[in-house]
């Protein structure tokens, strides 16, 4: 008499909208940016990138560390740019406390 | 309270995570790395240039050229390349064509592989872990969450994309459109139409 099928436990809901924004932070554009144009150039193989991509997705949702796409995007350049010898350690870091000397917000969220 | 302190640190990470990539985007530039016209030119072409109206034209041509169509099923890379349309996750592209009998469409489960040239850079739902989980095990009763109801008597065909392969659908023509041109058939084509998650 009953024909319903078991329901998924917590099925999530797929969050659906339109005509959103391309990118929704200029920190967004930036660094997607950033990474077609140093991919323009040459400076490495498009799989590269990507195995890096999926690498940062599929270890943060592993671990239930919810995080926005162009975060995963973030962390993925930066290893990335790491690997192409591109920079010395530390310069984006001075970079940093240079634009907001005083800025303690990355500071305290570190502890 | 807790809902003020979530916004409060989710604020102060994004604020981070801005401040840390001006101070990336400054460093690269000062190496001569990357320069900031080209990086503006890539965030005007993805935001206004690069997007599903160049797969809709793509579309409309099958729909009514046979020998595009032809072409274009066979080998999607060159086929979009006779439009200009080339890229970044566009350089393996395969263009799978939706019948009476089967529905298809389109996931990427790992990550985000979509084919840039043709439909832009994908919207949020496409790279959410719900749809790239629920897509494959349930896909009827996703579709319908996307409003595409189907009879039970189509096949429903999920395609993951991968790094190596990417895929575009290419819809049914609607009934009714025999009279009308490229151009006109272009404007009936969605973004949605052309992953499989809508109707044209």
């Amino acid at each position: 008499m009953n024909t319903r099928k078991i329901p998924l436990p917590d099925l999530p809901a797929i969050p659906l909208q339109n005509n959103e924004p391309v990118f929704r932070e200029p920190w967004e554009a930036r660094i997607f940016a950033i990474v077609v144009s140093l991919h323009d150039q040459g400076a490495f193989k498009w799989e590269v990138f990507q195995k890096l991509l999926i690498d940062e997705i599929s270890r943060t949702e592993s671990t239930g560390d919810v995080r926005d796409y162009y975060e995963n995007w973030f962390a993925a350049a930066e290893k990335l740019i790491h690997s192409l010898d591109i920079l010395q350690p530390g310069e984006v870091d001075a970079e940093v406390a240079a634009l907001r000397p005083d800025d303690r917000t990355v500071i305290l969220s570190k502890r | 309270m807790s809902d003020r302190g979530h916004d409060h640190s989710h604020d102060e990470e994004e604020r981070g995570i801005a401040l840390r990539v001006k101070a990336l985007e400054r460093v690269l530039i000062a190496k001569g790395a990357v320069n900031a016209d080209a990086l503006d030119q890539f965030v005007d072409a993805y935001e206004t240039k690069i997007g599903p109206r160049n797969g809709a034209m793509v579309v409309a041509r099958a729909w009514t050229d046979p020998a595009y169509q032809k072409r274009l099923l066979e080998d999607g890379v060159a086929a979009i390349g006779e439009f200009g349309f080339s890229g970044i996750e566009g350089d393996h592209l395969r263009v799978i064509e939706n019948t009476d009998e089967t529905h298809n469409v389109v996931v990427c489960t790992l990550c985000s592989c979509y084919p840039w040239p043709v439909l832009g850079l994908p919207p949020v739902w496409y790279k959410s872990p719900p749809y790239r989980s629920r897509i494959v095990r349930e896909p009827r009763a996703v579709l319908a969450e996307f409003g595409v109801e189907l009879p039970e008597s189509k096949n429903i065909r999920v395609w993951d994309s991968t790094a190596d392969l990417r895929y575009m659908i290419l819809p049914q023509r609607p009934d009714g459109t025999e009279d009308l041109e490229e151009e006109a058939l272009a404007d009936l084509v969605t973004r949605d139409g052309m992953i499989g998650t809508a109707l044209v």
